[in-house]
C-alpha cells in the first residue's frame, strides 16, 4: 500500500514547480527597479567642482581632478548614448546645477553618493560625490571587489542610474547577479549599463 | 515501508527547512518578504529631535552592505538607548563644504566589542552637509530618536575639532533599532535575533 496514489504525487509535485516558480520569480524580479526624483525633462547637464574633485586620492595621489574627470566622462557618454536620458557637459558649475563633487565621509566603505536637493520643485538638481577620505584611494586600473579600491569609472556608472532616477533594488541580495548595475555595492556589474536599466531609463524620459 | 519513507523524508524535510528559517536572518527575511507580509520595521525619525535636521534624499555605492564584511574595522559594538541627539558641531571639509557633525548620546546597556562599559553614555557623530540653512544627514547615515533601543557599529573617524568623533560603520546597515529584543534596519526589516545583530561585528 502506498501513500499517495500516481495522480495525488503528481498533483503534489506540480504543486511544488509553480509555487516554487512564483516565488522564485518574484524573489528576483529586480525590474522595474523602484525609482525616486525622475528629472520632468530628458535634457540634463553636469558640471564639474574641479577643485573638490582634487581632492579625491586616485591612483594613490591627491590633485587628479582631470584623469577622475576623464574617468566620470567616460561614464557620462556611455549612460548619456545608450539611454534615452541626454546628459551634457556643462563647463560652468553655477549654484543649482547637477554637478560632479567630492565631500569627506568618514567611511571609507562609501563609494559615491547622489543626492537630491530641491526635491518636489521644478528646480530640482543632484550631486555626485566622491568620496575624499584621506584612507580612501580610487584606482582607475580596478574593479570593485571588496577589500579592493574601486574604480571611479564603474562608480560612476552606477551614480548616473541614480541621476536618471533608478534605486536600488528591494530584496537586493536575491537579486542574481549580472541582472542589474543598479545593486548597491560595487561589483563587476558596475562596468557597464544592463539591458533592463536600460530599457527602465527609457521608459522614464 | 513506503507510508514510513514518507514520513521520515517529511519529517527530515520540516526541520531542514526550519533550520534555515529560523537560523539564517536572510532567508528568514526572505522568506516574510515572499509571503509578502507587511514590514513592521519603520525607520526613525531624526527631524523631531530637531526641525533642521532632514534626512538627506539620494542613494549610495558601498563596498559591502554587510558587517560581518568589515567587522575588523568595526571597533565599538553596543545595545543601549537614546538619551539625547544634540546641536551640530559645524566644521568644514578640505572640498569647501560646510559639515555638521550630529552627536547622539545612547546609555550602554550591553557591550559586544569595544572598551566601552554598560552604564557609560556613548557618543557617535551623524553625518550631515549644510544647505540652506537646514542640515542634510547623508542618505546612507542611520538615523535616530531619543529613547528608542539600538544597537550600532561603530568606528574612530577623523573631525577637526571633535576628540574621538565614532561614526556608524555602514551608516544604516551598521545600526539596528530594538524592538522587543528582535533587531531591525534597512537590510532586515522583518527583524532578526539582537544577538545575531550584536555579534555581527566581532
Amino acid at each position: 500500500m502506498t501513500l499517495y496514489d500516481n495522480k495525488t504525487k503528481t498533483i503534489f509535485a506540480a504543486t511544488f514547480v509553480i509555487m516554487l516558480g512564483i516565488s522564485t520569480s518574484s524573489a528576483y524580479a529586480a525590474h522595474p527597479l523602484p525609482t525616486e526624483y525622475v528629472f520632468s525633462s530628458a535634457n540634463k547637464s553636469v558640471c564639474y567642482q574641479m577643485t573638490a574633485l582634487g581632492t579625491v586620492k586616485v591612483n594613490g595621489q591627491t590633485g587628479q581632478a582631470t584623469l577622475l574627470k576623464s574617468e566620470v566622462e567616460v561614464a557620462r557618454q556611455h549612460v548619456d548614448s545608450n539611454t534615452d536620458i541626454n546628459i551634457a557637459f556643462d563647463s560652468v558649475c553655477n549654484s543649482g546645477d547637477n554637478q560632479i563633487s567630492a565631500q569627506y565621509y568618514q567611511d571609507t566603505n562609501i563609494n559615491g553618493v547622489t543626492q537630491a536637493f530641491n526635491v518636489g520643485q521644478p528646480s530640482l538638481y543632484k550631486i555626485i560625490w566622491y568620496n575624499n577620505n584621506g584612507a580612501k584611494n580610487y584606482s582607475t586600473s580596478s574593479i570593485c571587489t571588496v577589500g579592493q579600491d574601486v574604480s571611479p569609472r564603474f562608480i560612476a556608472n552606477h551614480e548616473f542610474g541614480h541621476f536618471a532616477g533608478l534605486k536600488h533594488p528591494n530584496n537586493e541580495w536575491l537579486v542574481p547577479s549580472g541582472h542589474t548595475m543598479m545593486k548597491s555595492f560595487c561589483s563587476n556589474d558596475y562596468a557597464a549599463i544592463k539591458i533592463d536599466d536600460k530599457n527602465q531609463i527609457n521608459g522614464l524620459y | 515501508m513506503k507510508k514510513n519513507y514518507y514520513l521520515v523524508f517529511g519529517l527530515v524535510a520540516a526541520i531542514v527547512v526550519s533550520a534555515v528559517v529560523v537560523f539564517t536572518p536572510n532567508t528568514y527575511n526572505a522568506v516574510l518578504m515572499l509571503a509578502d507580509a507587511p514590514t513592521p520595521y519603520i525607520p526613525s525619525d531624526i527631524s523631531k529631535s530637531n526641525p533642521l535636521f532632514q534626512k538627506g534624499t539620494g542613494e549610495i555605492s558601498l563596498v559591502t552592505t554587510n558587517i560581518e564584511d568589515i567587522k575588523a574595522q568595526v571597533i565599538i559594538t553596543i545595545k543601549g538607548k537614546v538619551v539625547s541627539i544634540g546641536d551640530p558641531v559645524i566644521w568644514t571639509d578640505s572640498a569647501g563644504n560646510t559639515k555638521g557633525s550630529i552627536p547622539v548620546e545612547i546609555l550602554v546597556e550591553k557591550s559586544y566589542k569595544g572598551k566601552i562599559k554598560s552604564g557609560e553614555v556613548f557618543t557617535l557623530y551623524l553625518d550631515s552637509i549644510k544647505e540652506g540653512g537646514k542640515f542634510y544627514i547623508q542618505p546612507f547615515e542611520a538615523t535616530f530618536e531619543e529613547g528608542e533601543e539600538v544597537i550600532v557599529h561603530a568606528a574612530l573617524g577623523n573631525i577637526p575639532g571633535i576628540s574621538n568623533p565614532y561614526f556608524v560603520k555602514l551608516g544604516e546597515f551598521g545600526k539596528y533599532k530594538i524592538i522587543d529584543d528582535k533587531a531591525y534596519n534597512e537590510k532586515f526589516p522583518y527583524g532578526v535575533n539582537s544577538e545575531f545583530a550584536g555579534q555581527q561585528g566581532k
